[in-house]
């Protein structure tokens, strides 16, 4: 800015010095800046009380289940003939069912096995889901048509009778039958994921990756699947509450867990079988079934509220 | 103080828009005024954040009140006011005095309804005309607006429309009740320039036909010296320039002004390195004492950084917020 | 047609051609299954090494088109694309994946063009990696190298895409276009998005990296002045064909189409007085529908000067004193001018 005599210089080369001058705005968002997404995410997640204190609970629930041999009190199968149904006491502290166990230890190890189930069905689910939602979503075409089609033809079995179906040609026992969980939700996850992959595949990011040469298992491992990750955790989280559901069903009416082994569904099908006895065994599997199945969903929802904006976050 | 002659059509004085966010109340247009006559065109200018929509949907209280509200000032439209108004003396305004068409005729036409059904719906409620009358007159709008084979295509429902006919309906709409003012937030911004072309010229026909005052609100300059007779500059929520368009193109009053003259890359000849504003427009929770627009302007002083700033008027009835205005001849078009 | 063929006037000597284009096509399937669009009708045009040539047209015209078809991202119908004199639209898959480091984009959109998911030194690093085999340690110190060149802090290599603003973000693409120092860059419509304030930042940062590297440029825009700041040539497209090409310079003081003196005429020039004078040529009418093109020549629905054989005939291209080409009934009939521009007709 020269002055010359109190004339002061105005114009374009004015702007073009004062530009030159100014450094490139090097100033990034700074409020968020600092602030990693993770970091926001999780201060997002931590304001969200209930699925905070889900996440607490399933936790609790899991570390009991860990270390169940080592807190149980009694041996979860020896029977006692003596203390058949006994109530609530300092000894028994949930009582005994009808052979005499101790419910307590027999929750806990039956903690283990449905949660055990749990993921294990859901493991399936997704194994037997996520690559053939990737490929479809992803191609297109005929091999959209044709693995939707599977998927459908899957779906239009009504669950439980598929469910039985498969334990009934593969035979009894919690793993046959949380495979057949895992083959009923593998359409569910195969759509699910579809549809995310629908989505993602339009974005102009996946088409500068082709032009770059990336290959397309590149583009779908580093591009696709990370942005579809976010709404799929979500949906596992609900399918887990799911999956323990329909452990405890399936196991209720004896196509899971084979007796001695307890799972709470198994649980609650003695208690149940023997209720004109005995009413209070069928509360604590009962209750445990219920609290863990709205921990997943509580758990599921506050992810999705916390997560949701990341993902599609634009501007 | 801004030089107004008691019969102009639009008074706004003072006014100041405020919303609510996480960080309490944020003034998103400060103090603004200015005057629109009767059969004008007055040029709302500013970049994205500069506050020029805000400020025509306040006119008519379009802002959502919450989050948004009108902290101060008076919009006297035809010697009425309009600030404090009820919402449903508000409702007989909007259309039928005071119009409004946008940038994206898809938000404000409705996918559900034939076009030729949306602009009878307007008559039939501001000017009371008969189903029948208000059909005929709706077509013949269409047909005034370019659309051709109107009796045909006002059947037909919006997103059987390109972009520049669909601007056309939404000018068709906006007119059909003669209002005394068309407000028009960047109509042609998202058109091809041919179309835009045309769409401007149109907007010209039916102000000269009805004889409306629009307010033009755009970031292009070039659109300005086409339409414009008075400019108004905005930057940070505040009025920093208002000019005859003459006068704002060639002796500019204000730095930013000057600034936005220099920036535009022209279609004539050549003229080495594309200059610009360093920088990034402010927000609003983040304005800096004293002259908005002063850590950018390569001729800020320290006087420009203790504030408020007040708007002066300059010789020939224009007027600049800025402290240097007597002192610095700026440099305008080519 | 060949470099030869065209009289080009003040163009370049054959080993200075960068890029030839030749009659490309470009047709998608319409709605009506039985009515292709031509989105792309015949497109011919060179850029020479180090230089921009800007493609300009309004919407259906093609344009985007035409970069994306060069790019291989879409099928192209028929017609060459040389680099080097090498056909792009020939190459095996294996060949045309070593051919990418030669010819990359920068798309128009700075917020979905960049994975949200990833941060900067990856989303810079993938050309590198995926290019040229370049990963770890040396890919970090080229990507730290490739932002200072667009005028960003290296500190920011770990942020993600939404921590910047619109022009950084078109920088990281234009680092990310730029990691093997390709030969040519697309860039479609890479500026719209921006402000004008920041949009002239870029494009200064482009001519200074033409400068430095010597990459040359395809500019597709629908901003008339900021193509004629940038481009040497200019190309004028309209309903998938090339209507004018050459210098900017000619084509924008004497356009000899009447679409392209239209064009020029519609771009509204900030000057109140210079926009009072002018004299105005309106178009009336929009541009019909791609999918039921007219025949002859597709501008005969809005052009003022229309004669008779415009229907009937699509106009050869024939060549204009000043440089490059002109496909107009206009310069063979009628008023005949030979070479001449529109500006030459008195009124």
């Amino acid at each position: 800015m020269t002055e010359l005599s109190g004339v002061v210089e105005t114009g374009p080369e004015v702007w073009r010095r004062h530009a030159a001058e100014h450094v490139v705005e090097q100033s990034v968002d700074e409020s968020g800046g600092n602030v990693s997404a993770r970091r926001r995410f999780l201060r997002r997640f931590l304001g969200q009380r209930l699925a905070v204190a889900a996440l607490i609970f399933l936790v609790i629930v899991i570390v009991l289940a860990i270390f169940a041999p080592v807190i149980a009190p009694f041996n979860p199968n020896k029977n006692n003939v003596r203390e058949i149904f006994s109530s609530p006491s300092s000894k028994h502290w949930l009582g005994t069912d009808q052979l005499g166990r101790d419910t307590v230890s027999r929750m806990l190890y039956g903690a283990r096995v449905s949660l055990l189930a749990a993921f294990e069905a859901v493991a399936i689910a997704l194994l037997l889901g996520l690559v053939p939602g990737l490929v479809s979503g992803f191609f297109g075409r005929w091999i959209d048509v044709l693995i939707m089609r599977i998927a459908e033809s899957i779906m239009t079995f009504p669950p439980l009778l598929l469910a039985i179906a498969i334990v009934a040609v593969r035979g009894p026992g919690l793993g046959n039958a949380m495979v057949a969980v895992g083959v009923v939700f593998a359409p569910r996850f195969a759509r699910l994921v579809r549809g995310l992959v629908l989505a993602v595949r339009e974005e102009t990011y996946i088409e500068a990756s082709r032009s770059i040469g990336t290959s397309t298992p590149r583009i779908l491992r580093t591009h696709v699947l990370p942005n579809i990750l976010s709404p799929l955790v979500v949906q596992i989280s609900l399918a887990l509450g799911f999956s323990m559901l329909a452990e405890a069903g399936l196991s209720f009416l004896g196509l899971g867990v084979r007796p001695p082994q307890a799972s709470w569904g198994s649980l609650l099908q003695v208690a149940y079988a023997s209720i004109s006895r005995n009413t209070f065994q069928a509360i604590p599997p009962g209750i445990a079934i219920m609290l863990c199945v709205l921990a997943f969903n509580l758990l599921g929802d506050g992810l999705r509220d916390s997560l949701g904006k990341e993902v599609r976050r634009g501007k | 103080m801004a030089s107004e002659k008691a019969d102009d059509l639009l008074v706004v004085k003072d006014l100041s828009v405020e919303f609510f966010t996480g960080h309490g109340w944020e003034r998103v247009v400060d103090d603004v005024n200015f005057t629109v006559g009767w059969g004008e065109t007055l040029g709302l200018v500013g970049e994205s954040g500069s506050g020029k929509s805000v400020t025509c949907m306040a006119l008519t209280a379009l802002i959502p009140m919450p989050p948004g509200r009108v902290a101060s000032g008076s919009v006297v439209l035809d010697r009425r006011e309009l600030v404090g108004l009820s919402s449903k003396a508000l409702e007989r305004v909007r259309g039928d005095q005071v119009a409004n068409i946008f940038q994206e005729p898809m938000t404000s036409l409705n996918p559900a309804f034939t076009v030729g059904e949306q602009i009878a719906e307007m008559l039939r409620r501001h000017r009371h005309l008969d189903k029948r009358a208000a059909w005929d007159r709706a077509v013949e709008m269409l047909d005034r607006v370019g659309i051709p084979n109107a009796p045909r295509r006002a059947k037909e429902y919006p997103h059987q429309f390109s972009g520049g006919m669909r601007q056309r309906v939404m000018i068709a709409m906006a007119v059909s009740c003669e209002p005394k003012l068309l407000i028009a937030d960047e109509p042609t911004t998202a058109l091809d320039v041919t179309i835009q072309a045309q769409v401007l010229d149109l907007l010209k026909d039916m102000q000269d036909e009805f004889g409306m005052s629009i307010i033009f609100i755009t970031h292009d300059l070039g659109v300005v010296a086409q339409v414009c007779d008075r400019v108004v500059v905005l930057y940070g929520g505040r009025v920093m320039e208002q000019a005859g368009i003459d006068d704002l193109y060639f002796h500019p009053a204000h730095p930013y002004t000057e600034g936005l003259l220099t920036a535009m890359p022209q279609i004539g000849p050549r003229s080495g390195r594309l200059a610009s504003i360093p920088g990034s427009t402010p927000v609003p929770s983040a304005l800096p004492d004293g002259c908005a627009f002063s850590p950018r302007c390569p001729y800020v002083v320290d006087a420009c950084r203790r504030g408020p700033i007040p708007l002066v008027e300059l010789p020939g009835g224009r007027l600049s917020r800025c402290v240097r205005a007597d002192e610095l001849t700026l440099v305008g078009t080519r | 047609m060949t470099a030869v063929d065209l009289d080009r006037g003040g163009a370049h000597a054959a080993h200075d051609v960068l890029l030839s284009v030749r009659d490309l096509h470009v047709t998608f399937k319409g709605r009506a299954r039985d009515r292709p669009v031509r989105a792309v009708n015949g497109v011919s045009f060179e850029l020479a090494r180090g230089e921009t040539i800007g493609v300009v047209g309004e919407s259906g015209s093609g344009k985007s088109t035409v970069g994306r078809a060069i790019m291989r991202l879409i099928p192209a119908e028929s017609g060459q694309v040389l680099l080097d004199g090498r056909d792009l639209l020939t190459l095996s898959r294996d060949e045309l994946r070593s051919a990418r480091k030669d010819v990359q984009m920068v798309f128009q959109d700075p917020y979905s063009s960049m994975n949200p998911a990833m941060v900067v030194a990856d989303i810079i690093g993938e050309p590198l990696e995926v290019q040229a085999g370049i990963k770890g340690a040396e890919r970090n110190r080229r990507v730290a190298a490739l932002l200072d060149a667009v005028g960003l802090s290296s500190r920011h290599q770990m942020r993600y895409p939404y921590e910047f603003s619109g022009g950084q973000r078109q920088r990281i693409a234009i680092a990310r276009a730029l990691a093997n120092r390709p030969k040519l860059v697309i860039l479609d419509e890479a500026v719209s998005a921006l402000d004008v304030s920041t949009q002239n930042q870029i494009i200064n940062l482009l001519e200074d990296l033409q400068h430095e590297m010597g990459v040359s440029f395809l500019f597709i825009a629908h901003d008339l002045a900021v193509v004629r700041h940038i481009a040497r040539r200019t190309v004028v497209m309209y309903l998938g064909k090339v209507m004018e090409e050459g210098p900017s310079e000619r084509i924008f003081e004497r356009p000899a189409h009447p679409y392209a003196e239209a064009l020029l005429s519609a771009v509204p020039i900030p000057n109140p007085v210079t926009q009072r004078q002018r004299k105005r040529v309106v178009l009336t009418g929009e541009p019909p529908d791609p999918s039921n093109p007219p025949a002859g020549c597709p501008f005969v629905t809005r052009c003022t000067y229309v004669m008779d054989v415009c229907r009937t005939t699509m106009p050869e291209p024939t060549p204009v004193t000043g440089g490059g080409i002109v496909a107009c009934h206009l310069q063979t009939s009628g008023p005949a001018l030979a070479g001449g521009s529109l500006v030459d007709l008195a009124r």
